[in-house]
This record gives C-alpha cells, structure tokens and sequence, in this order.
C-alpha cells in the first residue's frame, strides 16, 4: 500500500496492455473516438472531408444505391451517404454510452457502497431507492421523460443513466456485504481509518470487480439500449444519425438494401464487443489476486 | 361514424336529384353478380395491424374494427362500386321536400344472427344510442347533429321516419351505420357487456376470438342477403410489417398492404408475382397543419412561401415511384368538387428566398437563418411515431428550408402526446394525414371557425368568415350544381391561405394472394369499404397447393 | 428470523406505496389522456366536445389528481384493479390472459441460459485452466443487437430454410391437433424467441459464473480445501460455487421488471403476445387503469424477488449476519 496512486495507474495499464486482443480493443475505441471528435472534418460537404457528403444531404435521385466508388457504403431511403451517416453516427452512440453509463456507475457505485457499508438505516434507505427505481420499466420512464420535455439526446441519456445505475448499487452492495466481513477489512478498521478511507480504498478495490465488467457491459448496453429505442420510435430525434435510428429504418429493406441494417448493426456490435473486452481486460488488470 | 373508414373517396354524385326521390332498390346486377356463383367455401386469412379493443357498433373507433364489423352487419345503405349511394339493409328511402325527414323502408327478410327480425324500433334505439352523449359514440355522433328522437318514429314495423332539425346535405350518406338489435344491446351495461360479443344482421357470425391473436368469422347460414362466397374470415393480428411481409409472401396470410419500397423492389421479383398480385389505389393524403394563431404563421403569404420549399415533385417522383399525386386543397382530383384550375405552389427556392426577403425576413446577423425585428424564423414541426412517410417528407422539408434560412426541427411525440399538442394549440406545425371523406362537406367542415379545439378539428386554428359562410351553405344546399359552385369557390380560397400545406394524395398498395380471385378495385373507394367488394371475393380451390416459392 | 422478516415485509410495504405513488402522479402527469387518445386513432372525424366531456366524466378524470389517487387506491387495497379505459375489461383479468404467455417465454429463456451458464462455469473454471481469454466470447455474444439478431434469425431459420415458424405462438390448425403434436407445436413456436431472448441472459449469466468461480477460485479457503486434498472438481461445486451464487442470485431479483420493458421488442416481433406488448400499448393509449395494474403487479414481484433474494445471501453465505432488533 505505500505505491502511489500514480504509480498504481500505471502499473494497472501495463498489466492490461500485456494483453493483445485488449490492446487491440482499446485501439478500437480509440478510433471510433476519434472519428467522433472529428466527425464533421472528416465527412462533411465541405472540400477538404475525405467523404465529401454531409450527413443530412438527403439527394432523392440516389437513394437506395448500393456501395460503389460514389458512395462507399451506399445511401438511405432519403440518398444520404452511409458512410457519412455512420461517422457522424458514433458521436451519438459513444456520447449515450459514455454518459449513460458514468451517470450510472457514479450514482450506482456511491449509493451501492453507502449501502454496503453502513448497512442499517442508510442500506434500508438505499435498498428502497433501489426498488422503487427497479420497479420502473425503463420504457415507462423514458416516455414520461419523451412527453414532458422534449426529445433529444440528452433526454435519452437522462432516462437511460437514471434507470440503469440500480444494477451497480446491487452488485457493489452485495459485495460490499461480502467483502466488509473480510479479515483485511477489519485490519482497515482496527488501524483506525476513516469510514471514507477504508471504503474507498481499502473495500472499494476488492468490490469494484464485477461492477466494473458490468460498466463495461454497461456501455455496450447503452448502445444497444439506445437502438432498441429507436426501433420503437422513442431513439434520437430525426434528422440526427445514429446507428440505432439507421438501423430502425433499415427495417423495411431487410432483403432489398442489405448495406442499411448491415453496417450499423456491424458497428453498434464491434462497438459493443471493444467495450466489453476492454472491461475484461481492466478487471483483470485490477483484481488483486492477478498481481503476481 | 360510418361503415367506411378513412380509406374512402368521396361518392361522385350524392343523391342525384334528391329532393322527394326514392331511390328504387337497384338490383344487384351482373356486374355484381358473383354473389350468386355457388359457394366456395374456404378460409381468408386476412391481417390486422392491431387488436380490437370493442365490437361493439357505436363504440368503436378505429379502422380495424370497422373491418371487422364489415362482414358482421349490412348498413342501412351502402356504396357500391362507384361510390353511389345504394340500399342495403334499406330496401328503399324517401326524402322530404325540406331535407329534413327520411323514410327508410327495411327488407323484410332481413334478420339478426340470433334470428329475430330487423325492426323499425331497432333503427330508433341505435339512432338513440348515436346522439346519447353517454354513449361514448366518438364517430358517429357528430354525424347526426340535429336529430331530433322525439319526432322520428317507426311507422310500422319496416317503415322508419327519421326527422333533423336541418337540411344537410351529407346525410343520407351517414346512414351507413350499423343497426343494433334493441333486443339484446338494451339489456345489460351498454358500453361492459357487449365488447367481446357481437349480434350483427350481416353476412358472417363471430364464432372465436382470441385475444391479440385472431378473430374467426364464419358465413351464416340463415343470412338474409346475397350470400358470400367464402366461409370462413380469419384475421390475424400481426403489428409488425415485416412479420406480415413475410407470412404474406409464405402464403400464410392473404391480403396486407405494402409499402411503395417493399412494392418497389420486390414486387417485380417473380416469386412475388407468383403468390400475390398488387393492387393499387388512392386511399389519403398528407398534409402540414399550420398553427394559424402562432404569430410567425398568422400570414397566409408566410405559409404560401413556405410550401415553395417542399419539392412535392421530388417526392411523388422518388418515395412514391410516380403512384401519388400533388394535393392543390381539400379536395382529391377524383372528387367531383375537385377545382382544376387551381395550381399547385411549385417548388421554387429561389422565389421563395425573394419572397421572405419581400416579407421583411432577411438574414441580417449572418448566422444563415433569417430573421426579423431580433426574432429568428425557427420553427418546430410535430411527427407521430412510426409514421414513416411523414418522417421521410419532414426531413425532406427541412434540409430545403435550411437553404432558404429556416428552421425546422423535427419533434417526434408518442401518438397521444402528439395528439394532445395539437389539440391545446402547443404547436406550430405538425404532419397528419387523412382520408377522404364520404361527402364534400366533411372534408371542409374542420376549416369552419367554430370548429377550434376543443369543439372540433379546426387544428390549424384558421378563421376565414367567407369560408364560414360557403361550407355552411354547401351543408345545407342538395342542388348539385349550386354545390359545385361553393365546393370550387372554397377550393380556391383554401389553396390560396394554406391554413395547411397539403402535400401528396398517396396510394395503396395491396398485395392479394393469388388464390383469391374476383377482386374489384373500385376507381374511387379502392377494395374495401363499397358493396360487395370483399364479399364478392372467391378462393380458388387449387391455389393453396401452390409449391413455396423459391 | 422472524422478526427480521417482518421488517423487511414492512419495508417492502412502504416501498410498494411509494412506488404507486409515484407510477400514478407521473402517468397523469405525461400528456394526453385515454378520453382524447380514443378520439384520435384513426379517424379524422370531430368528436364533439360535449361526448368527450362525458366520457372523461365517466372514468372520473375531471376530478382532482389527489381524489382520483385516494379512489384508486381504496380499490386496489381491495384487490380491486378496475376495469380498462380502452375495452372495458377487469384489469385482472387483461393481465391474468397475458401472464402465462410471457412466463413459459421467459421461462424457457431463463431456465436455458442459466443451466448452459452454470455448466459453462463449472466446465471451465478450474485452475489449470485458467485462460486469460475465458469469458470474452461471451461477451461478444452479449453485444450483439436484440431486434437485429431477431431479424437474422427469422430470415434464416423460418424464411430461408422454413425450419420454424415465422410468428405467433401457435399454428393456425393448433386445436385439431393432437395432445403431444400440440406440445410440440408450442415449442417450435417458443424457440426463436426464447433463443433472442435467452442469449444475451445466457451470456451474463456464462460471464458471471465463470469470473466469479474465477475469482472464488484463487480465495484462501479454496486454496486450503484444495491443499487439504479434496479434488479441485469436488472443491469448485461445494465451496466456489456456493459463493459464485451470489451475484448470480442478485442478478435473479433483477429480471422480474425486465419482463415489462424487456420483451417488447422481442414479443413485438414474434407477434407473441405477452405483458410487454400489453404495457407498451396501455401506455401509448394512457389506460391508466391497465398501467397502474401491471405497475402493481410487477412491483410486487420484484419485492417478492428481492425478499428472497436477500434470504438467499443469509442462506447461501453465512457469514452474512442479520443485525437483529435494528
């Protein structure tokens, strides 16, 4: 315990790196990253973007075509360039994943380990909090939140991040529950640290395993959450790309434009998996016991 | 309202020369013939896009239960192929001089499935039902404003007198209506007890219905009418499109409609072709709606300009394949009230940029939306989900109103949220679609000013006295010709405020299985909705043998 | 125990009322009513006002929110759940026809994910097998869209090759079926999707198992049993599984409100015709009397889950202790 938190970081990164197929994942998110920050230079109408076509450029005549050497990745119903749409789609997936998915694991990780620790009053507080949270469909949530105000982004991402974080605060209860009852724990206590010291550094650390795989799991969800929505009607308000709303309306054109549900689907799952493989990775590198 | 839904199109002549006629029961000719042909028997698998929520006559509200209550009750009158008013359950009817009584004579064969005859009394106990306000009748009721229940009576027991407080020239046309016999549907809690089980005078009986699955009808046999060839109706209740599509191309259902993509690209393919064959027909159209009290969309010049940037051309030529066609106003270029020599606002960005600029809207600060007095023009334009075709146009509209300096943004709403908006005048503007209605009069009669939510539809919240004045004229008035006069004089005017912009009179398109044969596609009323048309279907024997396609 | 038990039973009772509190004040709060809904699907015809003031009159929608509240409540304290806005039926009984549907689905998707997770972490966890890979196939599994791998699986397995049906839960001809060829039509119809629903259960579930066994694996208690000579087999089933059973029986409690928001895309689908799809259409048509219905019941569902879940940590790790008497 005398490595500084600097030190720790660092180490934690090269024992993930020692993985390649982690390595590569992360790549992966890099990328898609990238591509999101800098969507509108990289595809827009203006002269210097790589793909020359913004992505609300709607052009009648061509829609519906295949992928050529015009358009890489084919058009829509409405002749937008897929590429383009694509591009300027991962800054709505990525933005939804992350958010939602800090949103929860904060608000889930802080109640969960609340609950965990101190038990009693405040774990019955929270445990109730959780219920009644749990007991909310997401759907139910997420059109109250629709109708009330009005739909964006950030709606989405409100009722998404609201809702999941119940998952967190459980498994890090549970944990904690667990982990408290251990001999380095009552070690951490017996030396007279703080509550905040022994929960956060001492407790934190052994119970943060399987929450982090679930954040993990968590933006992948998020993702995939979101293009579920949208195949309801209830995604990221039109005109905005997003893989989900592409995907949604690929729905009549199963058979005819393979490329529509085709390339979305294909990202929203690499995306998923990147972000699911990361996570393994960082749990790995993490989990006390791997240190060795 | 009645037994058509919106998929109809106005009947080109009502009531020819009404006054004090009696129209002569038409036989059922050759041309209808095929309801003679022996019976086939037979299942038709129809679908339903949703469940039912009642069976019930007078409560019901949405198209699917009139399809279904299609095959369950014969109306007081019906249309037949060119969408001319005909008898059905009436044998005949009489109209006072005045327009304001209506003597309907009843068959005398006719009869309920539970065997006791239609009579006069049931007619006055439905009639009552309709213009009870407690009744729940949302379609009907306002289609009888003016009845008056205390004067109508039943002259014996076939002969029914009907009395209004007013002439109005859509009447007779609202007596397609279901009779329900007093019988039963007096007895009981009207609005709990009679959702889930029906006694109809029509063609077929319900015999099963499971909930969220199907509804099973079989033909009666002691059906008082021309009798159907086909025995069973199955409908199954399939929500998804492409679910639909895909037992529709199996041959597990016979009939959906298709989308203009679908019908596109693999209406052609030959294992299509082989299973089903596709007809087409107007059916509605699509129109903006816009808040006329909303102070940026108060000047009809304003709205004139605005529809310059939505290229209706374009649309018709790429979304619908050339199978729609370009709404001037109210009326559909198949309705006789239709006033050819108003043009349609053209596409034109570059007018309608000088014409903004004309209005006083300019962009003054260089931010590439105009403005004027400090105020941006932004506006927000309402969509249903899973309207598709609205979608498709919305996005359409607005990338062309960005090039001129507008904004648009696109807000998609459930449907009663939606619906809510609209209602309160929270809006600016939104895209709906309806159908044609049965009679001119219905499709003006929500521009009337006294129609503002929540009295009526007038959601564009549009007050125009001289428009007032015509449709209340043209509601009372039966002489054809003065009608027209007032029809095309309220085109015109329409066309020119834009209280909506109507955008495109689509078409659909419906895929029928090969094995059911006799269809008719009316020019007017499509397949469904007139006399005989589904009934006058057959199934081919042989046909569900056909080998899977490819 | 006891005592315990009947905090925790008040708890729950607290927790309930809050929830149906907040269900009713936010479900009256969305915009829309049922009056105005039903006045709008389909048709383009005015309504007149003076029917729809009526008809809102009827269902006591006039009145104030608290009224409507405390009526609704005194009923639903008498097991009475009130009859739908939409077609007039009990409540109870609306729900009652869709249960069964959604349970067998659910069922059968559960029931495979968990018994192929479990044996895929009893396979897989022992400690001369220890891969660093373990688990990341699962993951993948997992990030696969939902209506996205329906679709695939319908264009292959009931369009392509027309091995299953395409929708519903039984075939047209279901009734003049036999006893066991009935049987066997329902479970060609529950395949596809129990499978769309299943495999992303699955691989949590497969995740779970196997990092927590993982993990139990390296523990102390696990190392001394195994230095004690008991085979390492016999140690992952007695010791490690016990403890992976944790979070596993956590995850139980969770699926209970998944049943409403997480099969509606996948009986929506399959045309299967389940409580998602119900709760999906009250909600669009505000039948609040249906909502509030399914609202109850999944919330005392959930409560009963979470009960029992809370027992099963006593019972599963006894080194857990019950503060009594708090």
């Amino acid at each position: 315990m005398k490595a500084t938190a600097l030190e720790e970081g660092a180490g934690l990164l090269a024992r993930f790196g020692r993985d390649r197929l982690s390595r590569a994942a992360a790549c992966f998110i890099l990328l898609v990253s990238v591509i999101a920050l800098f969507a509108p230079l990289i595809a827009g109408s203006h002269p210097h973007a790589p793909v020359g076509y913004g992505p609300d450029d709607i052009s009648l005549p061509d829609r519906l075509q295949p992928p050529g050497a015009k358009h890489w990745l084919g058009t829509d119903e409405l002749g937008r360039d897929l590429l383009s749409r694509v591009i300027h789609g991962s800054r709505v997936s990525m933005t939804v994943g992350s958010t939602a998915t800090l949103i929860s694991l904060f608000v889930g990780t802080l109640f969960g380990a609340l609950a965990g620790f101190y038990r009693g009053v405040v774990d019955t507080l929270i445990s109730r909090l959780i219920e009644i949270v749990l007991c909310f469909p997401f759907i139910f949530l997420l059109l109250a939140i629709t109708a009330l105000y009005r739909p964006s982004l950030w709606t989405v991402v409100l009722a998404l991040g609201l809702t999941s974080w119940t998952t967190e605060a459980r498994i890090i209860r549970g944990e904690f529950l667990r982990v408290r009852e251990m001999e380095f724990a009552e070690a951490a206590r017996a030396s007279g640290a703080g509550d905040l010291r022994v929960i956060f550094r001492h407790l934190l650390p052994h119970a943060v395993g399987p929450v982090l795989v679930f954040a993990s799991f968590g933006v992948a969800s998020a993702i995939l959450t979101e293009s579920a929505l949208s195949f309801l009607g209830f995604g990221i308000p039109l005109p905005t790309a997003s893989w989900g709303g592409i995907l949604s309306t690929a729905d009549d054109h199963l058979t005819s434009a393979w490329w529509l549900p085709l390339f979305p689907g294909l990202l929203i799952f690499l995306t998923a998996a990147a972000f699911n493989v990361v996570g393994e990775g960082f749990r790995r590198a993490l989990d006390p016991t791997f240190r060795e | 309202m009645t037994l058509r839904v919106a998929l109809v199109v106005l009947l080109t002549a009502l009531i020819a020369g009404c006054n004090r006629t009696e129209t002569a029961p038409q036989p059922l000719t050759a041309q209808t013939g095929p309801l003679t042909t022996p019976s086939t028997g037979g299942t038709l698998v129809r679908r339903l896009e949703s469940d039912i929520n009642t069976l019930n006559f007078i409560l019901h509200t949405t198209e699917y239960e009139n399809l279904v209550l299609s095959y369950l009750y014969a109306p007081l009158i019906d249309f037949d192929v060119n969408q001319k008013i005909i008898p059905r359950l009436a044998k005949s009817w009489e109209v006072s001089p005045d327009g304001r009584t209506y003597r309907f004579l009843l068959d005398e064969k006719a009869t309920f499935d539970d065997g006791a005859p239609v009579r006069a009394s049931d007619v006055l106990f439905t009639l009552g039902k309709i213009v009870d306000k407690n009744s729940g009748a949302f379609q009907l009721t306002s289609s009888f404003e003016g009845l008056q229940l205390d004067a109508s009576k039943a002259i014996d027991d076939r002969t029914v007198e009907i009395v209004f407080a007013m002439p109005r020239a859509s009447q007779l046309a609202a007596f397609n209506i279901a009779i329900l016999p007093e019988s039963v549907y007096g007895k009981g809690d009207f609005k709990k007890d009679f959702n889930r089980k029906v006694v109809g005078n029509g063609p077929y009986r319900l015999t099963r219905r499971d909930a969220g699955k199907e509804i099973l009808l079989e033909r009666r046999n002691d059906y008082w009418g021309p009798r159907p060839s086909i025995e069973k109706i199955r409908f199954k209740i399939i929500s998804d499109d492409t679910v639909a599509w895909n037992a529709m191309k199996r041959g597990e259902i016979d009939e959906m409609s298709i989308s203009s993509d679908r019908w596109r690209n693999e209406g052609a393919t030959e294992s299509v072709r082989n299973r089903m064959e596709i007809h087409r027909f107007h059916s509605g159209y699509i129109f903006v709606p816009w808040n006329n009290s909303d102070p940026l969309l108060r000047d009809a010049a304003i709205r004139r300009t605005l529809m310059m940037c939505l290229d209706r051309r374009a649309i018709i030529q790429n979304l619908y394949f050339g199978t729609a066609r370009i709404m001037t106003g109210p009326f559909s270029p198949d309705q006789w009230t239709f006033n050819a020599d108003v043009r349609p606002i053209e596409f034109n960005l570059e007018e309608a940029r000088k014409s903004f600029a004309a209005l006083g809207w300019r962009d003054s600060n260089g931010d590439g939306v105009l403005d004027k007095g400090g105020k941006s023009f932004v506006i927000d334009v309402l969509l249903h989900t899973g309207n598709k075709p609205s979608m498709d146009q919305a996005q359409i509209f607005q990338q062309a109103l960005k090039q001129v300096g507008v904004t648009m943004n696109l807000v998609t709403l459930d449907s009663a949220t939606f619906f809510d908006r609209i209602q309160k005048g929270e809006y600016q503007s939104a895209f709906l679609a309806q159908g044609i209605d049965v009679d001119a009069d219905l499709d003006v009669s929500q521009f009337h000013s006294s129609q503002f939510p929540p009295n009526g539809n007038n959601w564009a919240f549009y007050s125009n006295p001289r428009v007032d004045k015509l449709i209340t004229e043209g509601r009372a008035e039966f002489d054809q010709a003065k009608r027209l006069v007032i029809y095309r004089e309220l085109h015109e005017i329409l066309a020119n405020d834009q209280p909506y912009g109507w955008t495109v009179e689509y078409t659909n398109k419906w895929g029928l299985n090969r094995r059911v044969g006799n269809v008719t596609v009316s020019n007017t009323g499509g397949l469904f909705f007139w006399y005989p048309g589904p009934l006058d279907w057959t199934l081919a024997e042989t046909a569900s043998t056909l080998p899977p396609s490819p | 125990m006891i005592s315990y038990l009947s905090r925790r039973v008040v708890h729950a009772l607290l927790t309930l009322f809050g929830i149906l509190t907040f269900a009713f004040v936010l479900i009256h709060a969305v915009p829309g009513d049922p009056v105005s809904f039903a006045a709008h699907t389909g048709r383009s015809r005015a309504v007149p006002r003076e029917v729809l003031e009526a008809a809102r009159r009827e269902y006591h929608l006039d009145e104030p929110i608290a009224i409507q509240y405390v009526s609704w409540m005194r009923r639903m304290v008498s097991l009475d759940l009130g009859r739908s806005f939409v077609d007039q039926r009990p409540v109870y009984e609306k729900i009652a026809e869709k249960v069964p549907n959604t349970f067998f689905l659910n069922l059968a998707a559960f029931l495979g994910a968990s018994v192929l997770a479990l044996a895929m972490g009893i396979a897989s966890a022992s400690p001369l097998q220890r891969s660093r890979r373990r688990g990341v196939s699962f993951s993948i599994l997992y990030s696969l869209p939902n209506f996205w791998v329906a679709l695939l699986l319908i264009e292959v397995a009931a369009v392509r090759f027309d091995i299953l049906p395409l929708y519903g839960m039984v075939s047209d001809g279901h009734d003049e079926l036999s006893t066991a060829a009935q049987l066997v039509d329902r479970l060609r119809h529950l395949i596809l999707p129990a499978v769309t629903l299943g495999y992303a259960q699955f691989a949590l579930f497969a995740r779970f198992a196997v990092t927590s066994l993982d993990e139990v694996i390296t523990k102390d208690y696990i190392v001394t049993a195994r230095a004690k000579g008991v085979s390492s087999r016999g140690v992952v089933v007695r010791h490690a599984l016990r403890n992976a059973m944790i979070p596993l029986v956590s995850l139980l409690g969770l699926a209970v409100p998944l049943l409403l928001s997480g099969s509606v895309i996948v009986e929506q689908i399959f045309q299967w015709d389940g409580i998602g799809s119900l709760y999906f259409q009250s909600l669009l048509a505000r039948d609040y009397p249906t909502i509030m219905g399914l609202t109850v019941i999944t919330a005392v569902v959930t409560l009963l889950a979470s009960l029992v879940t809370d027992l099963l940590y006593f019972l599963v790790d006894p080194r857990i202790r019950i503060e009594e008497g708090r």
